[in-house]
């Protein structure tokens, strides 16, 4: 009986909280517009900081080869992005055409971003990962250097890492939509050994799950 | 003497030579036999020039025949659907592919058709190496890639025969009588031919009639329906050439279909006229593994009709001193050569600048068309799924490491050699340390480059430097001219 009484309890909880997301995402939708004030919705510093943390301590779980202990990271946000792939991603159904081209991935291996985003919580999206921010270093991890260099004048300022392996990165703001669940970022990862650099932008994707932020799906920019 | 005899056994001729007595001897045996010559001649003359026929009867005329018998198997279907589901087909725009193993002929219909993607339709044949038809249909293919279907044809069909499909097309293969054969397409599903009248999706009875144009859709076995076409009533008669006919082609060519205008090339256009002549004179001089590869990207594939192309452009984005990007698109690969970073690079720079982007561009036409190359499409897959955290498609570490590990930084090391030859380089071809080091820019991430030893990593680094910028650098000099000054 008690076992009856649980389960009932639960499912009424899950629909209450079905019910609110759902009223949250209305709300989302009501405030896509040209004149979205974009402060409301963003999180603070130190909630970026904790993804930016995780992130890194995980290599975005895109990124085969490990991280230095230190990583640099350029201090601005990368907002580069819309300029160059904007043309590319200008709607979800661009994603998901993006994701479908990668001929290894089965359509059951590919993540359903539909299922996940709506069309108002890109266009969210977009509007954010292209706006300038500086990150912070009072929240960040020890292990982040933040720099105002390229990894190739960097390498002129620091005489050490002329002949070890660097991994500079540089990332758009991330972008949160629906409360904080979900992160959007365009990520470039270079590694140097002095100014031979090489490596491979991204956009991505990520959910907090009770505090833990993976991976929903990447797609690769470039390659270098 | 001799005489030469035709013999019929196993359906194949062969020669047999048989010694015969001197003619005083036998003169009324020769009578005899003449005779019986003329006889068996009269008699049987049809009985041997049937089989005659038959075998000397070339591939197109023995698919003609299996199109003939296997098209009198008409199933029973409406009559309005079956109309506009036959084919016509349109024997003067055949062609062969495969030594003759394949023959492909255009597909008509009677009707008036409106596509809603890119589509194609073949009637295909199967030959074996006795040009006897192993088996015929109808191949349609659709996707959302403008140009890939007629640019791509031969080796899409030949795939399909081949049991290899493209994740991009949506494959249907029906054999004469209209019927579904083959359904299943590279992601596992299966399709089915439906029309709107009888989609699950539809509950408007109404419209069950076949007055009207006909939407036609596939419908895959998640239950999923995609509109492919419509078609409407033609005016076509007898004549099957005539323009009401559908030719079974959308996105692309017209006429048969068959002579497709495709573009081939590798496009440096948006370059300086340098840069031009530099990368003209790279592909003009290689003569090994670059020599097939950049064949390949102009056309001139060696194994088979395969169609490549690639862009170079500039773009000042990241810091390295190229890019490509990760993404086939309409059969283009894109390479970007960062303009500011190799401002003061030698030519010898530039020409392995631009051969390391182009590996990584053959290697995304390798995974995507893997008939291609089989094996190096097996080793490459086998790359991407050690080089990866799971889950992730980073073709960029899998690339690295193959071009190390592949013996492709060997081909960039020879082509490069070949290069300063064709520049005049006489007295640098016998530095073969010179090009080995070369051809590792941009390969310090590798396993077998973090395992060389600091002296050796150093010295590469070096000479990357001491050409990249033209100059002198920590006591390396550079062995090429600037480019471009």
């Amino acid at each position: 009986m008690n076992k009856m009484r649980k389960l009932l309890l639960l499912t009424i909880l899950s629909l209450l909280l079905i019910s609110c997301k759902n009223e949250s995402s209305k709300n989302h939708d009501l405030e896509n517009s040209d004149t979205l004030d974009l402060t409301e919705v963003y999180p603070d510093d130190q909630y970026i900081c904790d993804f930016i943390n995780q992130m890194i301590d995980k290599k975005f779980q895109i990124i085969y080869y490990d991280f230095e202990d230190t990583v640099y990271l350029h201090q601005s946000s990368f907002t580069g992005f819309e300029e160059q792939f904007g043309n590319q991603f200008r709607t979800l159904s661009d994603i998901i055409d993006r994701q479908k081209s990668n001929t290894r991935l089965t359509e059951s291996d590919r993540f359903p971003v539909e299922k996940i985003l709506s069309e108002e919580d890109f266009q969210i999206i977009r509007k954010q990962a292209k706006q300038s921010y500086i990150f912070k270093d009072f929240c960040l991890s020890d292990r982040i250097n933040l720099q105002n260099n390229t990894i190739s004048n960097f390498e002129e300022e620091n005489d050490d890492v002329e002949f070890r392996i660097v991994t500079f990165l540089n990332i758009s703001k991330p972008a949160f939509v629906q409360d904080g669940r979900f992160a959007f970022i365009f990520l470039v990862y270079e590694t140097g050994f002095g100014k031979m650099v090489s490596g491979s932008s991204w956009a991505a994707l990520y959910e907090n799950q009770n505090g833990e932020w993976n991976k929903c799906f990447a797609i690769e920019l470039a390659m270098f | 003497m001799s005489t030469i005899i035709l013999s019929f056994e196993t359906n194949q001729f062969h020669y047999e030579t048989q010694k015969y007595p001197p003619p005083h001897t036998h003169l009324l045996s020769f009578s005899l036999i003449f005779l019986a010559l003329i006889s068996f001649w009269s008699c049987t003359l049809n009985e041997i020039e049937i089989p005659t026929q038959v075998e000397l009867a070339d591939p197109l005329s023995k698919s003609k025949d299996y199109y003939n018998q296997e098209k009198t198997n008409q199933g029973s279907m409406y009559a309005r659907i079956q109309a506009e589901l036959e084919v016509y087909p349109y024997w003067e725009g055949s062609k062969y592919l495969a030594d003759e193993q394949i023959l492909i002929v255009p597909a008509h219909r009677k009707v008036q058709a409106t596509y809603a993607h890119a589509y194609l339709r073949r009637i295909v044949f199967e030959l074996d190496a006795r040009d006897q038809v192993i088996r015929g249909g109808v191949l349609e293919m659709s996707t959302k890639e403008e140009n890939l279907l007629l640019i791509n044809e031969d080796i899409l069909i030949e795939g399909f025969l081949n049991g290899i499909k493209s994740p991009k097309v949506t494959y249907l293969w029906s054999d004469f009588a209209s019927r579904l054969v083959d359904g299943l397409q590279a992601n596992g599903l299966s399709v089915e031919r439906s029309l709107d009248r009888f989609l699950q999706s539809n509950t408007d009875v109404s419209n069950f009639n076949f007055e009207n144009c006909i939407d036609w859709y596939w419908v895959y076995s998640n239950g999923y329906e995609e509109y492919s076409h419509t078609t409407c009533p033609s005016s076509c008669e007898e004549d099957t050439q005539d323009a009401c006919l559908d030719d079974g082609l959308n996105g692309g060519v017209g006429g048969n279909g068959l002579e497709s205008e495709e573009e081939e090339e590798i496009d440096i256009e948006e370059l300086t006229n340098c840069h031009q002549l530099l990368i003209n004179t790279l592909i003009g001089s290689t003569k090994e593994e670059f020599k097939k590869i950049f064949d390949k990207f102009e056309g001139n594939s060696l194994l088979v009709s395969m169609n490549f192309n690639v862009k170079i452009q500039y773009s000042n984005e990241y810091s390295a001193t190229a890019w490509t990007h990760p993404k086939i698109e309409n059969n283009f690969a894109k390479i970007y050569i960062h303009e500011e970073n190799n401002a003061g690079a030698t030519d010898l720079s530039l020409a392995r600048t631009v051969m390391h982007e182009m590996l990584h561009a053959y290697l995304l036409f390798i995974q995507d068309f893997p008939q291609t190359d089989r094996s190096l499409n097996g080793l490459l897959n086998a790359y991407i799924d050690k080089y990866n955290v799971p889950g992730n498609e980073d073709y960029n570490a899998a690339h690295h490491n193959l071009f190390v590990e592949g013996a492709f930084i060997n081909d960039i090391a020879e082509e490069l050699k070949n290069f300063a030859s064709a520049l005049g380089y006489t007295s640098l071809l016998s530095d073969a340390q010179f090009f080995k080091d070369m051809a590792w820019g941009g390969l310090h991430t590798t396993d077998v480059y973090k395992k060389m030893s600091s002296t050796e990593q150093q010295r590469l680094y070096r000479r990357y430097m001491a050409e990249l910028g033209g100059n002198e650098f920590e006591g390396m000099q550079p062995k090429g001219k600037k480019a471009c000054e």
